[in-house]
């Protein structure tokens, strides 16, 4: 535990030793600013059965933000160790790959929960301001932010899979953000493609972003979508292990 | 005791070491010499348990490196080619980080530091940014990272590679001061600095070793008495190009 913990915070450290954080926290609070101004706006039209949290947690600001994120916070993770050869230091130390992999995951993680712990200061000056409240419940405060911590990890896990297969930090970075859209707009394109079958309406529900999302913002949790989300960031930090273990049969 | 044993690395079909076979008895200092591409950082990176080898196997004090590996991590110090360093770190902060994760004891951390500091005689650059180091204190600092868990074997790959005449003198008498007390395996170009740090030479040629000894075997071995390291170096890397 000892040796995972010096890792994390050398980890987390490095995003607050340079310029780095304080551009994602201004990039994050000024897109969900406008998110949040946005989100009012919509529902100053006229009457609508969605709260705020929903309007909030739909909205394409959101979106941008989420999808934009994780190439940005993962894109050095492996690529820098590899471009700077820090990782034989790092590997021939007496330390687990294991403990280097949830080192960098969890490290990217918590960052990306940083960065999105302002967003919740919106939604407890929403009451005063509008003398309404931002949800109907607590459930959908803990399934929007359940839902979004769950999507951000499954997007830092396909980072980590990325950023360790090149020493480019650039083409790290690409990688991720093609993948996350990817397996974004599938949950557009598909349903309205010739592939939708039953199946698959039945599978939106639980596995698109924008469809789990929109149930979760609303208080409606399905553990299938928890179930789902858990097993592919699993899947991804398996094959990350491995694609770093597979160097030492390299040169 | 380090026994490499029949060790061959094959690389995108292409074979980079090929069967070597050697012990280092402990305490011993020894030098790992070869033209560029002869496998002497790919043996050392096999070594430092970096690589694996393709075949073969290699075992320090009786215990395989494959099946030991974060055992025997934890007793050897390695100095990469090119020494990478997280250089946004400063250098005090940057052993302390190091001694961490080699699993040196929490309350004697502190103290480890400043020894390998008072060693390399990085005491008065301890709270300077690594980036703002010269080359020959980032050397030091990639030494006394390799020092700072007291290594029983201590494995240098070119370390005074790229620096000036006075760096390179500075280096080579703190690494002629380690070698009293530890195993020492160096890869070198500098001839002048194995024949004068190194008890023992391995050269290694397209991945074979052709010779093995100290200066005197070498002479004795083909037959050249008054030949120094240099002369029965190139007589040898010629001899093997044709």
């Amino acid at each position: 535990m000892r040796i995972f913990w010096t890792l994390w915070k050398r980890e987390i450290s490095t995003y607050f030793r340079t310029s780095l954080a304080v551009t994602l926290f201004v990039f994050v609070l000024v897109l969900t600013g406008f998110n949040f101004y946005s989100s009012v706006s919509f529902l100053n039209h006229g009457p609508t059965q969605m709260s705020i949290v929903e309007a909030f947690f739909s909205n394409s600001f959101f979106w941008v933000t989420l999808l934009a994120l994780p190439p940005l916070l993962t894109m050095r993770l492996y690529a820098e160790e590899y471009r700077s050869g820090t990782i034989e230091t790092l590997l021939t130390a007496p330390v687990r790959d294991s403990q280097v992999l949830l080192a960098k995951f969890f490290g990217a993680f918590i960052f990306f929960l940083l960065l999105w712990i302002p967003s919740l200061f919106y939604f407890v000056l929403f009451w005063p301001s509008a003398h309404q409240v931002a949800a109907a419940g607590y459930g959908a405060y803990c399934g929007a932010y359940g839902m979004l911590l769950l999507q951000g990890a499954l997007y830092i896990s396909i980072g980590c899979m990325a950023s360790s297969l090149t020493s480019h930090q650039l083409i790290s970075g690409i990688i991720t953000f093609c993948v996350i859209t990817l397996f974004f707009f599938a949950g557009i394109l598909l349903p309205s493609s010739s592939f939708n079958t039953i199946l698959l309406r039945q599978l939106s529900g639980f596995f698109f972003p924008m469809e789990t999302m929109k149930s979760f913002s609303h208080g409606l949790v399905d553990t299938r979508s928890i179930v789902f989300f858990t097993s592919f960031i699993l899947f991804f930090l398996f094959m990350t292990f491995h694609i770093v273990q597979s160097r030492k049969w390299r040169r | 005791m380090i026994l490499v044993r029949d060790v061959s690395k094959k690389y995108r079909g292409q074979e980079v070491l090929h069967q070597l076979s050697f012990t280092i008895q402990k305490g011993e200092v020894v030098a790992l010499l070869g033209p560029n591409g002869a496998g002497k950082s790919t043996l050392l990176k096999i070594i430092s348990s970096y690589l694996s080898p393709t075949l073969g196997s290699v075992s320090i004090d009786g215990l395989d490196l494959n099946e030991h590996s974060l055992e025997l991590r934890a007793r050897l110090g390695y100095l990469p080619e090119n020494v990478p360093l997280y250089t946004e770190m400063k250098v005090g902060e940057y052993l302390r980080y190091r001694a961490a994760l080699k699993r040196v004891r929490s309350r004697r951390i502190t103290e480890k530091v400043i020894d390998v500091l008072d060693l390399c005689g990085l005491r008065s650059h301890e709270n300077r940014l690594i980036e703002s180091l010269s080359k020959g204190y980032r050397q030091r600092v990639g030494l006394a990272d390799a020092l700072v868990n007291e290594p029983d074997l201590l494995i240098l790959d070119e370390p005074t590679m790229g620096l000036d005449p006075m760096q390179q003198s500075n280096i080579q008498s703190l690494i002629a001061n380690l070698a009293k007390r530890h195993t020492l395996i160096i890869s070198t170009h500098s001839l002048k600095e194995a024949e004068t740090l190194c008890k023992r030479h391995l050269i290694l040629h397209n991945g074979r070793i052709v010779a093995s000894g100290s200066l005197e075997e070498l002479r004795n071995e083909f037959m050249l008495p008054s030949a120094n390291l240099e002369e029965i170096f190139l007589l040898l890397t010629r001899k093997e190009e044709h």
